[in-house]
């Protein structure tokens, strides 16, 4: 087990180094000068156009696109990820306060996501080809459909500005920073909306599974036996059927991360999202590859995850059977 | 030996029509695939054929009409400058059409091509590809998309580009896995024996043999290029103004005094793509039903 892990985790290396090289040789093609993109401006403004001639040669920048990535993965190894060509500022610096923020949208996410899809699933499943089953199966089909920006200008219409229930964007309102339940007050639609949307694969999964499970040999056995119907339910069908779904929760977050990029702009959210489509209209190559490389590292963690959450709830799994 | 044969290829002919047959029967029998079918044709007949017969112009600003609601001269009200919604509702569907189906379109040939160079050369060749694919899928497509447009800039060509060139690893993995099990079929060994070389193996004998899944995949894959689409617009990322798409029209309503005032300026488009998506997500599943003997009807 400790092996497939260990391969695991080295080849998640080697994709994070496909996913960089690729979006590093893209941004290498735009036009402009990457040489100001790798210079703190404060330094730059002190220098004549010979010095950032040196420097660009210094920086391996008049070097060809292999030998200039080679340079900014060592750089991104000892912790420096360029400077943006926007503010100026490092881009660890523009980054760093955007983490939480997006974490903080992800986790509530998920558990809406999780407390929605898991029960209508399991309840899909159970009246099969029933009148709820075919009304889950249409919210959900409907939910896949609507683009994610349309339910959340739809939620910000109705519950922002016509009935201002809710706060309309922002993290929180300006005045009162350590108010958590403004913070959640501020959450609570962009949070909604991401994690309904992902309910939707979530409970076709939880679904599909429950079904099959309710199918099989042990499941019969145990209604045999006389037990109960919820004792079943519960104790035999249930506990089987949620295992696979852990990865289906790992499959889902490129889908959660790519509707956090949404949801953050739709909301005014000051998450990693929204940073990523500011990066892109001020064509900053820097930032965008930070962006990249933290999200990218993120998604490939969280997989292997969930994963491994998989191996331990079910005894079944032995990922190196016969070593 | 002649009349044998014969008779042997009528015989085929029979059954693969009444395959077909079958499979437009199963089609047919799915009510939420011919729904959307008829959805799909009508917002088609319509973004396509009503601009060559009405005048529409989805540019022109109208001064006197700006903010004006759905009334006479506007069924549909017009915008903050003063632009048509109606108009730009129609020319935004075929924006949409035209990115779902020609973005597809191309990455399905970079997809099936690939495939059937991974699939059928195997070795390193396959490594190479697989190992492309895996990288591609393992990272939300979206952020991809958004570097690829920082570089290229916004516009319906980039939109149209940028999906293909990142669309096509589910169609390489779908054609690889297909051909890895048709080419140890009996009939290719037949073929092999009759003397048929590698590329008219692929070609003649088992591209058409993947016909159907291939179908299913690029009909949800449309699906997904017109929501791609909506989102980029939507993101400022997409078509650029004056180019109406329908996420550009939603755009505006980023602006709280469209999305409070101007409930017809956002909403209409965005009806219009959760109808299309849905549209076309119904067809695939009726594909998938029809096409695809394996699958049982709504697992």
């Amino acid at each position: 087990m400790g092996a497939y892990f260990l391969r695991r985790i080295l080849i998640a290396f080697v994709v994070l180094f496909g996913i960089t090289l690729i979006a590093y040789t893209v941004l290498s093609l735009a036009p402009g000068d990457p040489v100001l993109a790798r210079l703190d401006p404060e330094q730059l403004s002190r220098m004549t156009s010979a010095q950032v001639d040196q420097r660009r040669h210094e920086l391996g920048l008049d070097q060809p696109i292999p030998i200039r990535y080679y340079h900014w993965l060592a750089d991104v190894v000892q912790g420096n990820l360029g400077f943006s060509i926007v503010s100026g500022r490092p881009i660890a610096e523009e980054m760093g306060p955007r983490l939480l923020p997006s974490l903080s949208l992800l986790s509530f996410a998920v558990i809406v996501a999780l407390v929605v899809g898991l029960p209508l699933g399991i309840l899909s499943a159970v009246h099969q080809y029933g009148r709820s089953d075919y009304l889950l199966s249409a919210i959900t089909i409907f939910l896949i459909s609507t683009p994610t920006f349309v339910l959340g200008l739809v939620a910000l219409y109705v519950f922002g500005v016509t009935l201002r229930v809710l706060p309309v964007g922002d993290l929180y309102t300006f005045g009162k920073e350590r108010d958590i339940l403004d913070r959640l007050a501020h959450l609570a639609m962009p949070g909604a909306i991401l994690g309904l949307v992902n309910a939707a694969p979530l409970m076709r999964y939880t679904r599909a599974s429950m079904v099959e499970v309710l199918s099989s040999d042990y499941v019969t056995t145990a209604r045999a036996k006389g037990l109960a119907g919820r004792v079943v339910l519960v104790r035999h069908a249930l506990r089987n059927a949620l295992i696979p779904v852990i990865t289906v929760l790992g499959y889902l977050v490129p889908d959660l991360v790519a509707g956090a990029v949404i949801t953050e702009t739709v909301f005014n959210w000051p998450g990693l999202g929204q940073l990523s489509v500011h990066a892109a209209n001020d064509r900053d190559p820097a930032l965008l590859m930070g962006v990249i490389l933290i999200v990218g590292a993120a998604v490939l963690l969280s997989s292997i995850v969930a994963d491994f959450a998989y191996s331990v709830v079910d005894p079944r799994i032995r990922y190196d059977q016969g070593r | 030996m002649t009349s044998v044969g014969d008779t042997a290829v009528q015989v085929a002919v029979a059954e693969h029509e009444s395959l077909t047959r079958q499979a437009i029967r199963r089609f047919l029998r799915h009510r939420l695939a011919i729904i959307g079918l008829l959805v799909l044709a009508f917002v088609a007949a319509v973004a396509v054929f009503l601009p060559l017969a009405v005048r529409l112009d989805p540019t022109a600003t109208d001064y006197g009409a700006i903010r004006q609601p759905p009334g006479p001269g506007h069924p549909l009200g017009a915008d903050q400058s003063g632009r048509d919604v109606w108009a730009r509702l129609v020319y935004g569907s075929r924006i949409s059409l035209l990115v779902g189906f020609g973005a597809v379109a191309l990455y399905l040939a970079i997809g099936t091509a690939l495939g059937m160079i991974a699939g059928f050369l195997g070795g390193f060749a396959d490594q190479l590809v697989m190992r492309a694919t895996d990288t591609l899928l393992s990272i939300p497509i979206l952020l991809l998309i958004i570097v690829f447009i920082a570089v290229v800039g916004p516009g319906l060509t980039s939109v149209i580009v940028v999906i293909a060139l990142l669309g096509w690893p589910p169609t390489t993995r779908l054609v690889r896995a297909q051909l890895l099990s048709l080419r140890e079929a009996e009939f290719v060994t037949a073929v092999r024996v009759v003397g048929v070389g590698n590329l008219g193996i692929v070609l003649r004998h088992l591209l058409p043999n993947i016909f159907g899944p291939l179908t299913v995949v690029a009909t949800f894959g449309v699906a997904q290029a017109i929501l791609l689409e909506a989102s980029l617009s939507f993101l400022g990322l997409g078509v650029r103004p004056p180019v109406p798409s329908l996420g550009e029209m939603i755009n505006a309503a980023r602006a709280p005094s469209t999305l409070q005032g101007l409930p017809w300026v956002w909403l209409p488009p965005g009806i219009v793509i959760a109808l299309l998506v849905l549209a076309v997500n119904f067809i695939g599943d009726g594909l998938r039903d029809a096409l695809d003997p394996r699958s049982t009807r709504r697992a």
